[in-house]
C-alpha cells in the first residue's frame, strides 16, 4: 500500500465515522432518515456490488437494486439497506397478553410496532397484507425512534413489542428503540418466528426483556410446506435464547392436515420439557382460515384442546390455549395445588390471584417477570 | 259503577287472553315465528361463542327441558281455557254484559288458573336464570355481560372473547381516516354528509333529541381532534377516539334486577338446539 491509497483509505474510514455518527444523532432528535433506510448490521460486500444478507439463515445474495427474500433489505449500490427504518405500518397500543405473554407483566399495555415484510412465507399468515409487501408498499407512517418511545411512554405503556411482521428484518430500526426505551425503563419484548442468525440473535438479546417464539411445526417437512423454512434453525434460536436466560414463551399454531397430528405435537412438548425445561409456557392457538389457507376449516376445539392436554401429560406446567376464549385454556393455574390464579378473557386479565410471584394459596413460584 | 268494574275486568281477561296466547307459543302468527327463529340465531351465537363444555351443554339442556316440560304440561289446559274464553266471547257479543252466571264463574276460574300458572312459571324462570348463570365460568359471565346480540356473527381475530358478537368501530376508524385529507373548506359538507348517514341510527339509540345533538357536537370534536394528530397519534389513537363516536343505548336501570343476557340462554325451544350442538 503505497501512501496515497493509506490516505484514501483513511480519509473515507473518517468519512464514513463521521455520517454513522451524524445519522445516528439526527435519528436521536427525530430527524429524518426515514423513507431512505439504515445500513445493515450484518451483512458482507461481495465482488460487482453483490451484498450478502447475514441476518438470517437465507444468506440471500442480493444484486444492486433488488431485495432479498424478506423484502426489507436492498441492495443500493454495494450496502444493504434496512428499508423499513423509521416507517412503521402498524403502531397500537395493546394488552401484553396479545403476544401472547401470560407470564410478563399481567395485564399491561404494550406499544407495539411493525414495518412491512418477513423473512418466511407463512400459507396461513394473519398479517399477510403487510408480512408479503416491502416496506413502501403499506401505508406507513414516518417515526423516529425517540418519536416512537415517547409515544409509548405517553400511552403509559410498560413495554414495547416488535411483533406482527419478523423484527429482525427491521432489527436496526428495533435496535435504536429498544436502545432509548430501555433507558426510559421501558420493557423490550421480541415475537418472533426464530429464524435469524445468531450473531443478530446475540445483538438484540442485550435489550430484549421477553421473546415470543413461534414454533410452527414439529417435522421438517411441515415446516417446509407451511413456512418455506426449515425446523433446525428455529429449535437452535430458541435453546439459544433459553441459554441466555431470556424469558421465552413459545407459541404453536394449529394448522388442519399440516401439523394437526397429535404424535409431532407430542415430541414438541418433549422436546420443550427437555431442552428448555417445563416451566417454559406453551400456547396452542386455532388457526383461522387465511391467506392462501382458505380452503381449510378453522381448527377443531377439540384438537387445540387435545393438544394441551398432551403438554400437560407430557409434564409441561404452562399449557395454554390462547385464541379461543372464554376457556379454561386461557387461565394460569398453579401446577402445585391448582388453585387459578390469573384468569384471563381472551387478552384480558379478569382476576389475579398472585402475590408477586407466588401462588396465593401455597407460596408456589410462578416463572416469569412480573414487576 | 258495577259496568266500570266490569269493564275493567274484562279488559284484563282480554290482555291475559292475548298476552297467554304469544306467551305459550299458541297460534305463532308469522311475525312471531319470525322473531323466535331470530332469537334463535342470536342465542346460538352466543352458546357457540360461550365455548360451552359438554358438561355445561348438559346441564343447560335439564335446565330448558325442565321449562319445556311445564309448559307442555299446561297445554291441555290451555285448550280447555281457549274454548271457554271463545264461548265466552261469543256471549259478550251476544249478551253484552247480562251474561250468563255460570259462564262467568267457570271463565273466571281458568283466569285464575291462568294467573297461578304464570306465577309458577315466573318463579320457574327466575330460578332457571340463576342455575343457569351459576354453571358459567367467571370469563363465561363476563361475555354474558356484554354480549351484544346479532345476527350475522363477526368474527374479530384479534379479540377472540367476541366472536360472535355484533362487530363494532372499524367503518368509524376509516371515516375518521378519511376525514383527516379532507380540505378545511370541505369539513363541513364531509360532516353534514357523514350525519345525514348516521342520524337515523343515533335517533334510534338516543331517542332524546338534546342527545342527539350532543352526540353530533361530539363527532364534530372528534374529527377535529383526529385532523390534529400526526399520522403516528392517529394510529394509537384510533380506537379511543372512535369509542366517544359509537352511540350506545343508555343503560335501563331495571335490568339489573331482570333477568339479563342470560335469556339468551334459557327460552323455550332451545334443548332441540342444545342437543344438535351436544351430537356434533
Amino acid at each position: 500500500m503505497n501512501r496515497r491509497d493509506f490516505l484514501e483509505k483513511i480519509m473515507k474510514f473518517a468519512a464514513a465515522g463521521v455520517c454513522t455518527q451524524l445519522g445516528q444523532t439526527a435519528s436521536l432528535f427525530g430527524w429524518g432518515f426515514s423513507g431512505e433506510g439504515k445500513e445493515s448490521y450484518f451483512y458482507k460486500k461481495l465482488s460487482k456490488n453483490l451484498v450478502k444478507c447475514l441476518i438470517c439463515p437465507h444468506g440471500c445474495i442480493i444484486k444492486p437494486g433488488e431485495y432479498g427474500i424478506c423484502n426489507t433489505r436492498m441492495n443500493q449500490s454495494g450496502i444493504e439497506i434496512n428499508t423499513g427504518y423509521g416507517n412503521p405500518c402498524i403502531l397500537e397500543v395493546v394488552p401484553i397478553e396479545m403476544s401472547p405473554l401470560y407470564h410478563f407483566l399481567p395485564s399491561t399495555n404494550a406499544f407495539s410496532l411493525t414495518t412491512g415484510g418477513c423473512n418466511l412465507k407463512c400459507l396461513y399468515c394473519q398479517n399477510w397484507t403487510i408480512s408479503q409487501l416491502k416496506p413502501h408498499q403499506t401505508r406507513n407512517m414516518d417515526v423516529s425512534s425517540v418519536e416512537a418511545v415517547k409515544l409509548a411512554e405517553k400511552k403509559q405503556c410498560k413495554s414495547i413489542v416488535f411483533s406482527y411482521g419478523e423484527p429482525v428484518c427491521y432489527m436496526e430500526y428495533a435496535d435504536e428503540i429498544a436502545q432509548i426505551a430501555r433507558g426510559n425503563d421501558i420493557r423490550i419484548n421480541w415475537v418472533t418466528a426464530g429464524y435469524m442468525n445468531k450473531a443478530p440473535l446475540k445483538k438484540i438479546s442485550r435489550l430484549i426483556d421477553a421473546y415470543t417464539v413461534t414454533l410452527k411445526a414439529f417435522s421438517d417437512s411441515s415446516y417446509k410446506k407451511l413456512t418455506g423454512i426449515k425446523l433446525k434453525p428455529v429449535l437452535n434460536t430458541i435453546s439459544e435464547i433459553q441459554s441466555m436466560g431470556k424469558w421465552l414463551e413459545i407459541v404453536n399454531l394449529i394448522v388442519p392436515t399440516y401439523n394437526d397430528g397429535l404424535k409431532d405435537i407430542r415430541k414438541m412438548c418433549r422436546w420443550i420439557k427437555r431442552n428448555l425445561g417445563a416451566d417454559v409456557p406453551l400456547h396452542f392457538g386455532r388457526f383461522q382460515p387465511k391467506y392462501k389457507l382458505t380452503n381449510l376449516p378453522a381448527t377443531p376445539k377439540k384438537t387445540v384442546e387435545a393438544a394441551r392436554q398432551i403438554g400437560f401429560d407430557e409434564g409441561l406446567n404452562y399449557v395454554y390455549i390462547s385464541n379461543i376464549s372464554p376457556h379454561d385454556g386461557n387461565n394460569t393455574y398453579c401446577p402445585k395445588c391448582g388453585k387459578a390464579l390469573i384468569k384471563r378473557l381472551g387478552f384480558s386479565v379478569i382476576e389475579n390471584n398472585l402475590k408477586g410471584n407466588k401462588c396465593c394459596k401455597c407460596g408456589h413460584k410462578i416463572p416469569g417477570i412480573f414487576r | 259503577m258495577e259496568e266500570i268494574v266490569i269493564m275493567k275486568k274484562l279488559t284484563m281477561l282480554l290482555m291475559f287472553f292475548c298476552v297467554g296466547t304469544v306467551f305459550f307459543g299458541a297460534n305463532l302468527s308469522k311475525q312471531f315465528e319470525l322473531r323466535q327463529t331470530i332469537q334463535d340465531i342470536q342465542s346460538l351465537n352466543l352458546i357457540i361463542g360461550l365455548n360451552l363444555t359438554k358438561n355445561q351443554l348438559n346441564q343447560l339442556i335439564n335446565i330448558n327441558k325442565k321449562i319445556e316440560n311445564t309448559i307442555s304440561s299446561i297445554e291441555s289446559r290451555m285448550d280447555v281455557m281457549n274454548s271457554k274464553y271463545k264461548e265466552f266471547k261469543e256471549g259478550l257479543i251476544k249478551d253484552g254484559f247480562e251474561l250468563d252466571k255460570k259462564l262467568m264463574s267457570e271463565t273466571g276460574k281458568l283466569h285464575r288458573e291462568e294467573i297461578d300458572f304464570k306465577e309458577e312459571f315466573k318463579e320457574l324462570n327466575k330460578e332457571s336464570f340463576k342455575k343457569a348463570e351459576a354453571i358459567l365460568t367467571d370469563a363465561q359471565k363476563k361475555v354474558l355481560e356484554n354480549y351484544k346480540p346479532c345476527l350475522l356473527p363477526t368474527k374479530d381475530l384479534r379479540n377472540p372473547a367476541r366472536i360472535g358478537q355484533a362487530g363494532h368501530g372499524s367503518h368509524f376508524i376509516n371515516m375518521l381516516r378519511r376525514s383527516r385529507n379532507v380540505p378545511d373548506e370541505k369539513l363541513e359538507e364531509m360532516i353534514e354528509r357523514i350525519w345525514k348517514k348516521s342520524e337515523r341510527k343515533v335517533r334510534r339509540k338516543l331517542k332524546d333529541d338534546s342527545a342527539v345533538k350532543k352526540h353530533k357536537d361530539v363527532l364534530i370534536e372528534v374529527i377535529a381532534e383526529a385532523r390534529n394528530m400526526s399520522e403516528a397519534e392517529f394510529e394509537i389513537n384510533k380506537e379511543f377516539l372512535i369509542k366517544r363516536i359509537i352511540p350506545e343505548k343508555p343503560k335501563k336501570e331495571f335490568k339489573k334486577h331482570g333477568p339479563g343476557k342470560v335469556r339468551f340462554l334459557v327460552r323455550p325451544g332451545l334443548v332441540a338446539i342444545y342437543q344438535k350442538l351436544l351430537a356434533k
